[in-house]
Parts: structure tokens; sequence; C-alpha cells
């Protein structure tokens, strides 16, 4: 027996059975491929790759992932298990949305949901999301772009969800990032650039914190609740040349809290009313931002205060051209609660309302 | 007659097919790559060749996709598009983009435009237009050139190299500029010259160009505007690192903060090195505020506020000016410095100050 029809004898066994795995519908794989040159009917191995996300999905383990292999668009899909779904750098995976359905729809209890690496591009405005998460335990999105749709990112995290968005780009939608519920999120270098209503709209949310954040041309962070407490972190971030206000805190029976830090507000609300920074109690209730190390430059105005439960806190941050044109208002203006300061500020061209504390240090 | 009806979704199906192949059927998403012919439907499994034919294949606020690395032409723009280059491939042109249409919304993500065009980005007329990841070098004229005949047209650019153009950029007065992560470097002229803006730098180098690193001269638009430099470095210019000469009626300020402007004017091409503020030729009452910068090895005067008793002014707050090669911080004629008696000064050649300079109050 010559050494070739050994090695085919030796080679058969594991190729049938290789085979009959790959045909039964009921296994799965910890790991799963699509490429441009896939076919549906295929295992969704390395060797024989699936052509759309949909058929990778449903061939993966719980915990597993679907890995994208080329160039090529791949479809809308919905997650319903934990699963990572990854286009590794150099590889555009896209997924257009035509409307009537979502982009990516998570709707999978207890799940970890990991997304990298997607483009979904809403077609002519369509009027539906580009990830849309219902129920999960943690989604993770990374490197990232939507544009185009109605929300960037909806999510719905009530009871505790924590969505993670990174290194990502939120584009031309009517809404950049809606986040709804009692969870949690944590935004990292995310850039969101002329979305038409809100960027970030933190809606009775419990906690957030949002580093790098750079925002064009929208009405930027809108943190409201009136159902749970909300603490909001803002660091290092840019909220520039918005038609509305950059940062907006708004209360209703509870208390809701927003620092921003080492963060630049420049050219807000040109040719608009209101201020950069919004702060309002909306009836019963706290509505506080810190203001540190912060750069106010050339916004309509400031910084303005509503309600009697509405406070700002004012430390090392610099106010320049900030005249406020309209005729009603000040640069910074308190018409609710005071304005504490630390007396370290540097303020001009900017009017202020006379109400004005200072507090120190402690 | 159930028989009959039968053939009807055929036909149209066949119809569909038709269309799909038609010469004025456009798609959402097209393709190029090396291998790709521009007869081609500019689809995934049939890629044109070159920009320009995919741009005619693609629907309005559809989007070209780069498969594989190669050059792939000029194009001019005028709808709305997207046209991406994954990180790792390269997608080369010469002659460069331009973009010409009213209204429209235009993204570039990794393209490399190098030499010989006029210049890379040529921003005639549209709504906004994201650069991100590119390079453009080797322009006869400008890297790229924001002057959009649209009114309130914004520009961003971010992660992207304009270097060794005739001009890095130009921008005219009512385009918005927002720079991210650029580097804007030994371009033979201006490395950036604003002519109004507003804009807004961070993270930027502007270093090794042959005149002013950043040159804003407010002499067409009459609105009150701030602009902003942040987390940046202006260094080692020919001329003066950052330049804002201010005109009649116009209330312009430029925030600086968490910068380096360090080294600029060694020859002492101009009197003043790191930042000047003029009204020149006209009056002006703006000015810049400096604040957590450093200001240092400049040649000629720190931070200079000159000219004709108008009011413009520069704030220093928490600032390190020092080593340069005349006084650190000058003002003549007319301007106020204010300080908020915070800074750092030594070792400038004429002196740390100079001229009329109050401390600020704080609030």
């Amino acid at each position: 027996m010559s050494m070739i029809l050994r090695l085919r004898r030796f080679a058969v066994g594991p190729v049938i059975a290789l085979a009959l795995a790959a045909t039964d519908v009921h296994a799965t794989a910890q790991r799963t491929f699509v490429a441009s040159t896939g076919l549906d009917t295929n295992a969704c191995s390395l060797m024989q790759p699936c052509r759309s996300f949909n058929a990778a999905l449903a061939q993966a383990n719980v915990g597993g992932e679907v890995i994208v292999l080329d160039s090529a668009g791949y479809g809308e899909f919905t997650v319903t298990k934990s699963v990572t779904i990854t286009a590794p750098v150099g590889v555009y995976a896209g997924i257009s949305v035509p409307g009537g359905t979502n982009g990516v729809t998570v709707d999978a209890p207890g799940a970890i949901v990991v997304l990298r690496g997607l483009t979904i591009v809403g077609l002519s405005l369509s009027i539906t999301d580009g990830i849309h998460f219902s129920q999960g335990a943690e989604l993770h999105v990374e490197r990232c772009e939507m544009r185009s749709l109605l929300n960037g990112i909806y999510a719905d995290l009530t009871g505790g969800a924590m969505l993670y968005l990174k290194d990502s780009m939120v584009t031309s939608n009517f809404q950049g990032a809606w986040l709804h519920g009692n969870g949690h999120a944590s935004f990292d270098h995310v850039r969101l650039s002329f979305n038409f209503e809100f960027s970030i709209y933190l809606d009775n949310m419990s906690d957030a914190a949002l580093s790098n954040i750079e925002i064009d041309n929208s009405q930027n962070v809108l943190v409201s609740s009136d159902a749970n407490a909300t603490t909001v972190a803002i660091s290092r971030s840019r909220m520039a040349s918005s038609c509305g206000e950059g940062l907006f805190v708004r209360a209703t029976n509870v208390v809701v809290s927003a620092i921003a830090t080492d963060t630049q507000f420049a050219g807000d609300n040109r040719g608009c009313s209101g201020a950069a920074v919004g702060v309002q109690d909306f009836g019963a209730a706290t509505a506080r931002v810190w203001l540190v190390r912060d750069t106010f430059a050339g916004n309509q105005g400031a910084l303005y205060t509503v309600g009697p439960g509405a406070v700002a806190y004012l430390d090392g941050s610099l106010f320049i051209s900030n005249p406020s044109t309209t005729s009603t208002s000040f640069g910074i203006y308190a018409t609710g609660g005071p304005i504490y300061t630390r007396q370290n500020n540097t303020i001009r061209g900017t009017t202020i309302s006379p109400n004005f504390l200072p507090y120190s240090a402690q | 007659m159930r028989l009959a009806r039968r053939p009807a979704p055929i036909v149209v199906a066949a119809a569909a097919a038709l269309f799909a192949v038609g010469a004025g059927a456009t798609s959402p998403r097209t393709f190029v790559a090396s291998y790709g012919n521009d007869g081609n439907p500019c689809s995934r499994v049939a890629p044109c060749r070159s920009f320009a034919p995919a741009l005619a294949q693609t629907a309005d606020r559809g989007e070209i996709v780069v498969l594989d690395s190669a050059g792939y032409g000029g194009v001019t723009i005028a709808q709305s598009v997207t046209v991406t280059a994954p990180a790792g491939v390269y997608a080369g042109s010469s002659t460069g983009v331009i973009i010409d249409a009213t209204g429209i919304d235009v993204v570039l993500r990794g393209l490399v435009i190098n030499g010989g065009g006029f210049s890379g980005i040529d921003f005639v007329r549209g709504a906004t237009l994201l650069v991100e990841r590119c390079e453009i070098s080797g322009m006869k004229s400008l890297g790229l050139a924001a002057h959009s005949a649209d009114a309130g047209a914004e520009v961003i650019v971010r992660d992207t190299t304009i270097e060794g153009n005739g001009e890095g950029m130009y921008a005219n007065a009512g385009t918005t500029v927002v720079f991210s992560g650029v580097q804007v470097v030994r371009n033979a002229g201006y490395g950036l010259l604003f002519q109004g803006g507003p804009f807004y730098l961070r993270d930027t180098l502007v270093a090794e160009n042959g005149g002013v690193g950043v040159s804003v001269e407010g002499f067409t638009t009459a609105n009150v505007l701030s602009m902003t430099i942040d987390r940046s470095r202006i260094f080692a210019n020919h001329s003066v690192g950052v330049a804002m000469r201010l005109s009649t009626s116009h209330s312009l300020s430029l925030v600086i903060s968490d910068t380096d402007i360090a080294r600029n004017n060694s020859t002492l091409v101009s009197p003043a090195g790191g930042v000047l503020i003029d009204s020149y030729p006209f009056p002006g009452n703006g000015g810049v505020v400096l604040t957590r910068t450093t200001i240092d090895g400049n040649g000629g005067f720190g931070v200079s506020a000159d000219r004709d008793g108008y009011p413009s002014f520069a704030i220093l707050d928490d600032c390190v000016v020092s080593g340069n090669q005349d006084t650190g911080m000058r003002t003549a004629s007319g301007p106020t410095i204010y300080t908020r008696n915070n800074n750092i000064f030594h070792h400038n050649g004429g002196g740390d100050q100079s001229g009329n300079i109050v401390v600020l109050g704080a609030l």
C-alpha cells in the first residue's frame, strides 16, 4: 500500500465526521465565520463561511464568536444569546437598514453581547434604530459606526443593564444614543456629529460615565429623570456648535447630578436661545452640576439654573465671550437656585446674574 | 385561469433583475478594488477600478468601500456620499477630491492624497465634510481648502495628516472647522489660515510650517465668535506660532488651553514669536485667553498684544512663559494683558513683562 493511499484512508474518517457535523442543524461551534464568498447553507466554518450574520449566529455557541473574514455587507441581525461579533480592524462589515426593522436587535435576557467593527447605515433616513437593545445584561459596542438612523443606539437598560460604547462614531441620525431605564452606561472616545436631536439622551438612568466624548453640531447631552436618581460624570470632552444646550440636566421629583471636568463647551447655541449648560428643577426635585476646569467659549450663554432646586458649582473654570444676546438673560444666569463658586474662575465677556455665592474648599 | 396568472411574479422578478444591471440603477453600497473594472456594476463580486465610476453607481447618501490597496484616482463629488478605506487598506489619489454641490454631506475616510493636484480636498460647495484617517501631502496649493459657498458649512477633520503642501489649510468666514488628532506639518506657507472662524482644534500638532502656525484673520465677518485650541502643540513654525489679527466691529476671542507653543519664529521673522494679537490694519476688540499653556523658547516676544489704542486683550491664567528671546508678555499702544497672578515667568530675554498688565479679580 502506498503512502498516499494510507494517508487517504487515514483522512477519510475525520472528513466524513466533519461533514456530518457541518450539516447537522443542531450542532453549533464556538467560532463561526462570515465572508463575501460565503453561503448561508454552509457550516459557517473558516473553510466554509456563511454569507450573513443571522446564519452565522444560529450556528454559534452561547458565548461564542462570529468573525468577519473580508469586507462586504452582512445584513441586519437579531441576537438572542451571549455572543461576540468581530470585524477585525481593516475589514469593513456593513449593515444596511432599509427601514421597518432595526440594524442589530439585542433581545437576549441575561446575556453579554459584544459588537466590534460594524458600520450600520440607514437608507433614506429610515425610521429604525442602528442598534436596538431591548433585553440583556451587558452590551459592549466597540469600533462601530451608526449613521442616518432614527436612533444610532436605543437601549432599554431597565433592571440594571450596562451599555459600554467605545471608539465609535454616531453620525447624522435623528438621535445619537437614547438610553432609557435604571441601568448604567460608559462612553469612551465616542464622536457624535450632525445628529438632529439629542446626541446622548440619558433618560431615567441610574448612572453614566462619559469620557473623551466629542459632539459637534447636535443638541449634545440631555440628562433627564422623573423616577430614578441619576449621576453622570463627564470628563475630557468637547461639546461644540450645537443649537440647544451642550449639557442639559433636568429633574422631576428626584435628584439628578452631573459633574463635567476638563470639558469644553464652545460655540453652543449660536443663533439659538439657551446656554451651554442648563440646570432645571422641573418640580420637587434637585438638579445639580459641577463645572470643574471647564472652558466656556463663544456660547450664546454659558449657564443657567431654573427652579429652586437647580444649583451649579463653578471651580477653576473659564468663561469667555458668552454674551447671551437674548434680552432677558445673562451669560451666567441663576433664575433658580444659587451658583456657588470657588472664586478661582476666570470670567470675561460674559454677563452674570448677581446670585453668586462663594463656597470654600473642604 | 390560475395557470394563466402564474407567470406574473416571474415577469416582475425578471424586470427587477434587468433593473439591477441597468445603467440608471444605483446601489447604496458600491465597491472598488485593484482587480476591479470600471465597466462593472461596482458590486461586491464585480467591483470597479476607480472612485469616479463607483460614485456614478452609488445612491445618494450611499457608500463607496475600498476592498484592497491601490490608487483609485481623483473624483468630483456632487452628492452626499461616504468613501471608506478600512484601516490597513491604502487608497491613493494623486489629483485629490473636489466637493461641489449645495447641501451635500460627504465623508472621506482612509484616503491618501499625495502630490500632483492643486488642492488635496477642495470643498467648493456643500453642507458638511468629515475627513478621517486621511493623509494629504505634496499638493501644489492647499492640503484642505474649506471655502464652501454654503452658509454655515462645517468641516470636521480627525486623525489626519496635512503635510508638505503649499499651505496646510484655509477656511473661509462662516465655515465651522473642528479638528481632533490632526497633524499640520512642514507646509511651505501657513499651517492653518482661518478667515474668521469659528474653529475648534484639539489634540492637534501644527509644526515646522514655513509661515505662521495658526493665523486667524477676522476681516470679513461681523460676529461675536470664539475659537478654541485645546491640548495641542504649536511647535517650530518659521513665523509666529499663533497670530490673531482683529478688525473693526468684531469681537473675536481665542481660548488656548493645555497647549504648548514653543520654538516658533526662531529666526526672528516677526517681533512676536509665540502669540500675537494685533489690530492692524483695522481696530479690533477681541483677544486671546491662555490657560494652563506653556509659551517657551520662541524668538521675539512670548505673548504680544499690540496696536493703536484699541481695546484688544490677552488673559494669562496658570501659564508658564519661559525662555523666550524677548519679553515674556508684552503689550503696547492700547491693549491690556490680564493675569490671574498664578503664572510662572522665567528666563525671558527681554524681561518677564512690560506694558499695561492688570491683575484679574476672581469670581
